[in-house]
């Protein structure tokens, strides 16, 4: 078990060649530990698969009281424990799972069509701007039953909230607070006109008092779309720049795809291990506990490495390569536990639909001549801007 | 062979009914139901598929 703290200079190296990076954390020890500025206890980064399958599973820790983005109240499911998860997670899971995701099906192929008539005449596009960030914010506006003018401040709101612009942490979270509450008004009055509608979008469906329990206070639903916005928008968007990564550098596997859409599905499976866009969790102890054999104490900070959990050896051979017929493939990016993403369904429609959308229009393209940047804030790995160029039809 | 989902380990990733629509169902929450009877031919290799991609461990093929 190291103890000295990791240099905070790794931080670019973790965001640049994270397989690289993990390999050489788990070589050192299943766990490591981050001095963070602000906390006074060092972090524990659990970097062993199985240590990390674990602490996905682990009563010992929550997500309470993790990251504020400038609210008080705590983001619903991740930020409560059971039994009141419990109760949350069954009135939001029905309304979540894949055979109601699907229908927004078509919502999404006809969003990715119309981003793609929109640059394919110009041979080339900023994915991240131009399509990753927009489709999955066009979802939402399906999912929320929202105008399409909303878009904007949707995609300004989540941006201010979880990247605040600011040269200080008091300016960063002065910027948070502003627009939490800018938010919380917007989210407030759009569940008041919601409210006793017949529309079947998840606000109305959630409006509606659930069979036989408590209706949900008006706080609890703001604190759902909270979550919902804040966990379905950057993550896709991250999870696209990924794929589109991969496939632009492999046109054979590209050919393999358009080939046979049954290898679609599993494509993508292997696409979400290799790149593991939210890399990790955080956590803190409840209690003193261990990982792996290392002590943790109670409210010590955690973060639970997922990526690492993905690109490890021991879990999955040969992990940095991608291998669309990968078997098995029992990968943890959409984490896993009562934990387990909410709108693990919806993401894997939209890349889904997104892969079959894009290739039948663009086939072939390729990434401009630039060096990629890639960076993690809040622990999701993105890489923005990603140009890409095609020859025009 | 019969399957079996032990739904206090499921998690609700749905890779085996979307994978598997003709052996797993998917309940009012997301989770899987195990389609009942006996497994045989080719459902088998497929159910061993499903078991082995589980994320949580949760797919088991039990002797009739």
């Amino acid at each position: 078990m190291s103890v000295d703290p990791l240099p905070l200079t790794s931080v670019e190296e973790r965001a640049r060649d994270p397989h690289a990076y993990f390999a050489a954390r788990r070589a050192e020890g299943p766990v490591q530990w981050l001095s963070e500025p602000g906390n006074a206890m060092p972090t524990a980064v659990i970097v062993d698969g199985d240590a990390v399958y674990e602490a996905l599973h682990s009563d010992a820790y929550t997500a309470r009281g993790s990251v504020s983005y400038g609210r008080t109240r705590p983001i619903i499911p991740t930020h409560v424990d059971p039994p009141e998860h419990t109760r949350y997670r069954r009135l939001l899971d029905p309304l979540m799972k894949h055979s109601v995701m699907i229908h927004l099906q078509p919502h999404i192929a006809a969003r990715a069509n119309r981003l793609i008539d929109g640059f394919i005449d110009r041979g080339g596009c900023d994915f991240h701007d131009e399509f990753a960030v927009p489709l999955p914010g066009a979802t939402f506006l399906g999912l929320f039953g929202l105008p399409e003018e909303d878009l904007d401040f949707l995609l300004d709101f989540k941006d201010h909230v979880m990247r605040p612009p600011g040269e200080t942490v008091e300016a960063q979270r002065q910027v948070q607070e502003e627009w939490a509450g800018r938010t919380e008004d917007y989210f407030r009055s759009l569940i008041a006109r919601k409210r006793g509608g017949d529309g079947d979008d998840v606000i109305t469906s959630l409006t509606r008092a659930p069979g036989g329990g408590q209706p949900l206070t008006d706080d609890e639903l703001v604190d759902i779309c909270f979550q919902l916005t804040l966990g379905g928008l950057d993550t896709v968007t991250a999870t696209l720049g990924h794929m589109w990564t991969y496939l632009a550098a492999h046109p054979e596997r590209r050919a393999a795809l358009i080939a046979d859409p049954e290898l679609i599905r599993p494509a993508v499976e292997e696409l979400l291990r290799w790149s593991t866009p939210v890399t990790a969790v955080k956590r803190r102890a409840t209690r003193a506990t261990e990982a792996a054999g290392c002590p943790i104490a109670a409210e010590q900070p955690v973060l639970i490495s997922i990526f690492s959990a993905n690109a490890d050896p021991a879990r999955f051979p040969d992990p940095e390569s991608v291998d669309f017929a990968r078997q098995p493939n029992r990968h943890n990016a959409f984490g896993g536990g009562i934990h387990r993403c909410l709108g693990s369904h919806l993401a894997r429609i939209e890349l889904i639909t997104a892969v079959r959308e894009w290739h039948a229009r663009i086939p072939d393209y390729r990434i401009a001549d630039v060096e990629l940047t890639y960076t993690d804030a809040s622990a999701i790995r993105t890489v923005n801007p990603l140009p890409l160029t095609w020859t025009r039809p | 062979m019969r399957l079996h989902v032990d739904d206090a380990r499921c998690a609700g990733h749905g890779l085996c009914y979307a994978g598997f629509p003709d052996l797993f169902g998917e309940d009012d929450y997301g989770h899987a139901v195990a389609r009942a009877g006996e497994l045989a031919g080719a459902d088998v290799k497929d159910a061993q598929t499903a078991s082995d991609n589980c994320p949580e461990a949760a797919i088991e093929i039990e002797p009739a």
